[in-house]
Parts: C-alpha cells; sequence; structure tokens
C-alpha cells in the first residue's frame, strides 16, 4: 500500500516535471559537445537590435550576429571588418571602401546602401548607438556606389573611425529590417553565427553561418550563451565544466578558479578606470589646496588592496595602460600618504579642523563600497568626515551627473581604444560636467585641437597634455583599473580577449 | 457553491487593485530614471528628456496610473518592457513554465513529506523517531534557502559531480533546485501537520475508534487526518503561494530562468512595467491558490460547506 502511493506521488512529479519543462529531450542535444561552444555571460542580450543596450553583455551575443565597419586588433589598433580600406578624403570624410560579396544571413549581398541605412537608423531613432554617431554630418554621409561608403563628420573628428568599431553602430540589412517593419527578433547581419532560438531569461542559441566571407571561419558549428546573472553560480559553470567559457568572473572566485583543474583564467587590464570625483562647484572643494590635501590624505594602494585584492590594479594614470594615447608619464600627479601635508594643506586653505563631506556610491558595486569605507577612515586621520550615500545605480549616475554629489566614485571606459573616449567626459560641454564642474578653456581648446588631429603621434601628445592637465586641477583621484577576467575550459584555444568593448569575437576559437 | 466561488472571485478585484496600487506607487517613489538606464550614462540630457517625454514618464502619478489601470482592467495588457521592448505578458509566459514547475514539483515534494512526516511524529510522540524528525524540521525552517542551495552545489556538482549545477535542460537539473525548494516548506507543514494530530489524536471519537479495535492505519487516516486538515490546508496554501513568490533566491543560486529572477532583475533596470505586470501576476497566482484552498475546505470540512447551505436556505426563507 505504501509503497504504490510512494510509486504514483515519484510518477506523478516525473510526469509535472516532463509536462512543464516541455521538450526537454530537445535541450539536451544542444549541450555542450564537440560542436557547440557553450558561454556564460552575465546579462540577457534583451533581443537583438544592434544600436540597444549600452552594456557589455548583450553585444558579446550580439557581435557574433553582426558586424562592424573596422574592428579593434589585440593592439586596440583599428583593422578591416566589413570595410576593406579606407583613406581620409580630406580632415572630415572618410571614405570606406566595402568587401564584395559579403552575404547578410537571409542570402542578400551587404551594399554601402545597408551601411547608410543602419547608420541613420540609429541616428534618427535616438538609440543608445547614436552617441557614437553625433559627430557625424549624417545627411552628407552617402553611398557613393554599392561598395563605396563616404562619412562626413560636422567637422574634422579623429574619433570618428574609432567610434564606428564600436558594437552599438553595427550593419544590419536593410531590406530585413523594411520587411520586419524594424523588428528585430530575428536578426539578419553579417556575423559568423547566425540566431537559431533565444529562450528569454535563459539562452541564446546560434549556428554557424555557412556563407560567412572570413575563410574557415567560425571553426565551431554551434554557439551557445547561457545567461547566468549570480557570479558564484557563473564560476561554478566553469569549475564543473558545464561551460567552455565564462565571463566576468568575479574577483572572489578568481583564486579558485585559477586552482580548478579544468580552467584556465585569461586576465587581462580592461579599458576602464575608477576615480573619484571632486566636484568643485562645492564647498571647500573649490579651493584647489583642498583638493591637494585630500590626494595626500587617501592612501590609494592600501585602499584599493581593501576592495579588490588582487583583482585590477592601483592606477598610475586618468587612462588605463594599453589603451592608445594614454599617458605614461603622471607619476609626479600620484604622491604618497602623507598626513601631515595633508592637516597643513588643509590649514593653508582655512580648515585647520577638517570638514565634513559625503561620497556618492553605487549600492550595486560592493567594492567600491569597501573602497569607500577604507577611505573613510584615512581621511577621518585628518579630520575630513566621510559620509558615505550608497545609492540605487540609476540614482547614483543621476545624482552624480546632475552634480547633486560631492564626491562620488564613478568610472569611464575607453571603449574606442583610445584616450579620447575618456578624456571628452572632461570637457565642459560634456554630459559629465556636473561631476566636476571645471569650466577650462585651455583644456577645452587642447582636445578641440587634438579631436581635429588625424595624424595620430601628434594627436596622442595633444591627449597626453590634456591628461596632465586634468591631473592638475586635480578634480579626479585616479584609483583603479579594472580588470578583465574570463574562464575557459583548458580543451578551448583561440580565444582572444577584447578589452575596449568586452565584445569577444568567438569565430577563431576551437576545441583542441 | 456557484455563487460561492463567484463572491470568492469577486473579493480579488480589490485586492488586485491594491496590489496594483501599492507596487504602482513604490516604483514611482523609488529614484533612478528608466531612460538614463535605456540609453547609457553618456547620452546627452537633452536626449535623456525626449525620451522621457515620449515614454510618458513626464506625466503626473495619477495620470500614470490611470492608464496603466484601464489598460490592464480593458485590454489585459500589461504594458511594454522597456529593457526589451515586449509585451510584458510576453515576458511573462516564456519564463511562466520554469517558476511553475519548481511550484508545483516542490509543492507536492513538501506537502507529501510533511504531512508523512507529521503523522509519524505525531502518531510517535516523544519517541526517537519523533525527536529525529522535530530536529531535522527545526533545521529545515531555521535555515536560510540560498545557503542549502550553496551546500548543494559544492557537494553534489563541483565535489562529487553527480548533478548539473546550473541550467533546467533536464530532470537531473531540478533535483536540487527542488529539494532546496521544497525542503523549508516541508519542515513547515511537518511543524503544522504534528501540532494539529496531536490535537486531534487526543479526542474521544478516536479513542472511541481505537476501543472498536479499527486498525491503527484507518483511525489515522480515515479520522484523525481527516479532522486534521484544515489547518494544514491552510499552511500548504500559504507555502504554495510563497514558494511561487520566493523563488527568487532558488532561481538565480540554479539560474532558473523564472518570473522570480525576472523581476528581481527588472527592478535592477528600473523596468517599471516589468515589475509591475510580474508582481500583479504573482499575485493573481496566490489570489488563485487562494480560491482553491477556500473550495478544498468544503470538501475536507463538510460543516463549512453545510455552513454555507444553510445560509443559503436561509437568505430562501427569508
Amino acid at each position: 500500500m505504501k509503497k504504490s502511493i510512494m510509486t504514483k506521488v515519484a510518477l506523478f512529479m516525473a510526469f509535472i516535471m516532463m509536462l512543464t519543462t516541455g521538450c526537454a529531450s530537445k535541450k539536451e542535444e544542444t549541450k555542450s559537445g564537440k560542436d557547440t561552444l557553450t558561454v556564460v555571460i552575465s546579462q540577457d542580450p534583451d533581443g537583438f537590435d544592434p544600436n540597444a543596450n549600452t552594456n557589455f553583455a548583450p553585444h558579446q551575443v550580439k557581435s557574433q550576429i553582426y558586424e562592424t565597419l573596422v574592428r579593434l586588433d589585440e593592439n586596440n589598433e583599428v583593422q578591416p571588418c566589413l570595410a576593406e580600406s579606407w583613406e581620409y578624403e580630406d580632415d572630415q570624410t572618410l571614405i570606406f571602401k566595402l568587401r564584395k560579396g559579403v552575404k547578410f544571413h537571409n542570402g542578400e549581398e551587404l551594399k554601402a546602401s545597408d551601411v547608410i541605412f543602419s547608420y541613420k537608423r540609429a541616428f534618427d531613432d535616438k538609440t543608445a548607438g547614436y552617441i557614437n554617431l553625433t559627430n557625424m554630418d549624417i545627411d552628407k554621409c552617402e553611398a557613393v556606389d554599392d561598395y563605396t561608403v563616404k562619412i562626413v563628420t560636422k567637422g574634422p573628428y579623429s574619433m570618428q573611425l574609432n567610434l564606428l568599431e564600436n558594437p552599438l553602430v553595427s550593419i544590419f540589412s536593410q531590406k530585413a529590417y523594411e520587411e520586419s517593419g524594424g523588428d528585430f527578433s530575428e536578426p539578419v547581419g553579417t556575423g559568423p553565427y547566425k540566431l537559431k532560438e533565444y529562450f528569454p531569461g535563459d539562452r541564446v542559441e546560434l549556428s554557424a553561418f555557412e556563407d560567412y566571407w572570413g575563410k574557415d571561419e567560425p571553426k565551431i558549428k554551434n554557439l551557445v550563451f547561457r545567461v547566468i546573472t549570480e557570479s558564484a553560480s557563473r564560476a561554478i559553470a566553469a569549475e564543473t565544466g558545464e561551460a567552455d567559457i565564462v565571463y566576468d568572473i568575479a574577483s572572489t572566485d578568481i583564486e579558485r578558479l585559477e586552482k580548478a583543474e579544468k580552467v584556465d583564467m585569461v586576465r587581462e587590464i580592461s579599458a576602464n578606470t575608477r576615480y573619484v570625483s571632486i566636484n568643485t562647484e562645492t564647498k571647500p572643494y573649490d579651493e584647489p589646496k583642498v583638493r591637494e590635501a585630500l590626494k595626500y590624505a587617501i592612501d590609494r594602494p592600501s585602499a584599493v588592496k581593501v576592495a579588490w585584492g588582487d583583482f585590477g590594479k592601483v592606477a598610475n594614470g586618468l587612462v588605463n595602460d594599453g589603451i592608445a594615447g594614454a599617458s605614461e608619464n603622471l607619476s609626479e600627479y600620484f604622491v604618497e600618504r602623507d598626513v601631515e601635508k595633508a592637516k597643513a594643506l588643509l590649514k593653508e586653505a582655512g580648515y585647520p579642523d577638517g570638514f565634513k563631506t559625503s561620497i556618492l556610491c553605487s549600492n550595486a558595486d560592493q567594492e567600491s563600497m569597501s573602497f569607500c569605507e577604507a577611505i573613510q577612515s584615512q581621511l577621518a586621520e585628518v579630520g575630513i568626515t566621510l559620509e558615505i550615500k550608497a545609492e540605487e545605480p540609476t540614482a547614483w549616475v543621476e545624482d552624480s551627473l546632475g552634480g547633486r554629489g560631492e564626491l562620488s566614485i564613478y568610472g569611464f571606459t575607453a571603449s574606442t581604444g583610445e584616450a579620447g573616449k575618456i578624456l571628452i567626459r572632461f570637457l565642459s560641454d560634456a554630459n559629465e560636467f556636473g561631476m566636476y564642474h571645471w569650466n577650462s578653456p585651455e583644456f577645452d581648446g587642447i582636445m578641440a585641437k587634438a579631436l581635429q588631429t588625424i595624424d595620430d603621434d601628434e594627436r596622442n601628445k595633444l591627449f597626453d597634455e590634456a591628461q596632465k592637465m586634468v591631473m592638475e586641477a586635480g578634480i579626479a583621484i585616479p584609483i583603479w583599473q579594472k580588470e578583465l577576467a574570463i574562464a575557459t575550459s583548458k580543451n578551448v584555444e583561440g580565444f582572444r580577449c577584447s578589452v575596449a568593448y568586452e565584445s569577444h569575437i568567438l569565430k577563431d576559437v576551437s576545441f583542441k | 457553491m456557484t455563487k460561492y466561488i463567484f463572491k470568492r472571485l469577486l473579493y480579488m478585484l480589490p485586492v488586485l487593485l491594491g496590489i496594483i496600487i501599492i507596487v504602482f506607487t513604490l516604483m514611482y517613489i523609488t529614484p533612478g530614471d528608466p531612460a538614463r538606464f535605456i540609453l547609457g550614462d553618456s547620452a546627452p540630457q537633452e536626449m535623456v528628456d525626449e525620451l522621457r517625454e515620449e515614454m510618458g514618464l513626464n506625466d503626473s502619478y495619477f495620470a500614470r496610473l490611470g492608464t496603466y489601470l484601464k489598460n490592464v482592467a480593458f485590454h489585459g495588457d500589461l504594458g511594454v518592457s522597456y529593457k526589451t521592448g515586449r509585451p510584458v505578458l510576453n515576458e511573462i509566459l516564456a519564463r511562466y513554465s520554469t517558476t511553475l514547475t519548481l511550484t508545483i514539483a516542490s509543492s507536492v515534494l513538501a506537502i507529501v513529506l510533511g504531512i508523512l512526516m507529521g503523522i509519524v511524529s505525531a502518531v510517535k510522540q516523544y519517541s526517537a523517531v519523533d525527536n529525529l524528525i522535530t530536529t531535522i524540521a527545526l533545521f529545515g525552517v531555521s535555515v536560510p534557502s540560498f545557503w542549502i542551495a550553496m551546500l548543494l552545489v559544492l557537494l553534489f556538482s563541483v565535489t562529487l559531480s553527480w548533478l548539473p549545477a546550473t541550467g533546467s535542460y533536464g530532470i537531473q537539473y531540478w533535483i536540487m533546485p527542488v529539494f532546496t525548494m521544497g525542503m523549508q516548506s516541508a519542515a513547515i507543514i511537518m511543524r503544522m501537520t504534528r501540532s494539529s494530530m496531536l490535537e486531534v489524536i487526543r479526542q474521544d471519537y478516536i479513542r472511541t475508534a481505537q476501543a472498536k479495535g479499527q486498525k491503527k492505519w484507518k483511525i489515522i487516516t480515515g479520522h484523525a487526518l481527516k479532522n486534521a486538515m484544515v489547518p494544514i490546508v491552510t499552511t500548504a496554501g500559504i507555502q504554495i503561494c510563497g514558494l511561487l513568490a520566493g523563488s527568487v533566491l532558488v532561481e538565480s543560486v540554479f539560474s532558473l530562468p523564472g518570473i522570480g529572477k525576472y523581476v528581481v532583475d527588472s527592478i535592477n533596470y528600473k523596468d517599471y512595467p516589468a515589475v509591475q505586470g510580474t508582481v500583479l501576476f504573482i499575485g493573481f497566482n496566490c489570489v488563485i491558490i487562494n480560491l482553491a484552498i477556500d473550495i478544498i475546505y468544503c470538501f475536507i470540512d463538510p460543516r463549512i460547506k453545510i455552513q454555507y447551505s444553510r445560509k443559503k436556505k436561509v437568505e430562501v426563507n427569508g
């Protein structure tokens, strides 16, 4: 009697699971095998609109489906992709020659008109991709012929070429867009992989595009992107071998994974730098000596160690190592901690007893909060009472940009692979102006000149000067260079880490 | 009976209305701008303002609440997700099967295990078996489910490699999540069954049945359990609602794409329609479960049914 009840219950449960999980057996087939690469990402792509979503994780999927005119290599140098070559007709006109015979996933050939249409859509619909095209004179951009694209900027603008590498301005098929009425649920790009099936919140299945223009690419037939938002669960997926590549490994899991048998860790300094930004409009930060006192009061290496441990590194400039145009000689602006000197500077500035201040921080960023706690006690030693205002992420962004804070922990990413992308944030007409309230006509002038200088060496010299000016003004204290930590299975080879937009291209990856 | 069900259905309306208003207000007063989130922090303020206008975020609280209520009540439209641009209802339904599987399987586990253990524990009161079961139950009630989940993963996935740690691609993937979810509820149901049974088995009619020489198992299932069922069913109902709404932690640890995980992601992204829609959907499910529990009462306790029929008779006579 008892046995039969238990059997019935077990059967019932099994039946319910089978019923509600649906095609479980079908899903089994797609599990990682020799011809399937399983990649774990930290966020759902939320659809396949190439111009949408400024976070990196969605583009880790979309970059396999869509491509851009140019691409950055390991050294952050611009390389051909859909464009075979390019030249400057004059300081504000770029002529791209498209690769011939490139096919979209719907079988249509890529034409210059698709490129112009893609940019116009990103521009006109005010998408997130728009920010990369704001300096383009979109009405003057045209398809000269089927394989020639003319890009005109509003004035000479050296960053435009790098900005066209951004996955947010990827090229899609005009015909497919018009036929679907602007719906990207069946994306049509030129990338090495095409969409097979999308299970929101769970996974994206891609299959190799047979007519891809690259020779012998892609190397693996199927790609499965699994969405795992919990960092501990991502690390476990790498450790147990459930996934071949796992992005966004948390600093707390690195040590364990480095010892794991099945895992190789790929670690590289990213393009993101974290700063303590200083709002010079608020008292007492309008006084340069107070800003200097902060530099002497904070022990960056020890605070960084507390917050991030050995993950990433202490910042040695405004722009991370390896990014084109990053100054290499800013050491004079990074001082050793000197409590007495800090106190003396505060006294000179008229604050002998210190003052009360606050710092804005995202409550979703535990490490930055730990950093704030570390400097809280350091600042207390010089008489500065620091209140940590941990806010919900969007509120923290709004308050920081809106100038409603005194200090803020903020980060910028050189997503174009060059220093200009970070330095433009310090311009007096930048969106981030509220964080600093720093209006320097000299800096604006140098930057205007740099952004109009097409020659790389000359431009980098100007960027170097601009970086020194920001450091001299003491409006931001660079603290930490973020690191990219990716776990790959030992039987995977050919994985290339892309630091600029973290949208790693997987067509060259294969199994050993 | 039909009238009773109809009346209960009517009671659902103010509950659902309350849920909508509370969730809408909470999302309204939390800081942060969805338009800024969509466009990124480097987008110019004018562009963000333009998008805010387009999304209707500049409208007053009452205007936005009114529009939302109208769309939900008359068109069954839960709105469009800010994050994905797809209808919220579609997003929820795409994830519903996962949460439903988890809820049903863990509820069955919790109810079967909870009631069985509760009966054994009550019948063998103060024995070693009773002590063991109540200790395990105390552990089950006290320990947070995410901690159990992590321990299970470390043991069965990382160390022993017996079970997959994340995903939902076959029955083996569900064992740990179902166990994690079900154990806590099983412990609660067991404790309720035990105390409810203890109360019943001390009553005279049970003693009479024993004196008549009826079989022990029959006394327990036929007489005692039936009368002890009302509080157990109530507890089980609350637990099922809790499992449905509280699957978020387990879904996150085991990376199951359910609606619990969806609502948390949506809160992080300030996706107002998604949060409102999902909470309303969960609320609707809980109201339905409660209705089902109310109906079950009539079957397990004839007094409730008779009470209701009498009322009806009085009404007719009056």
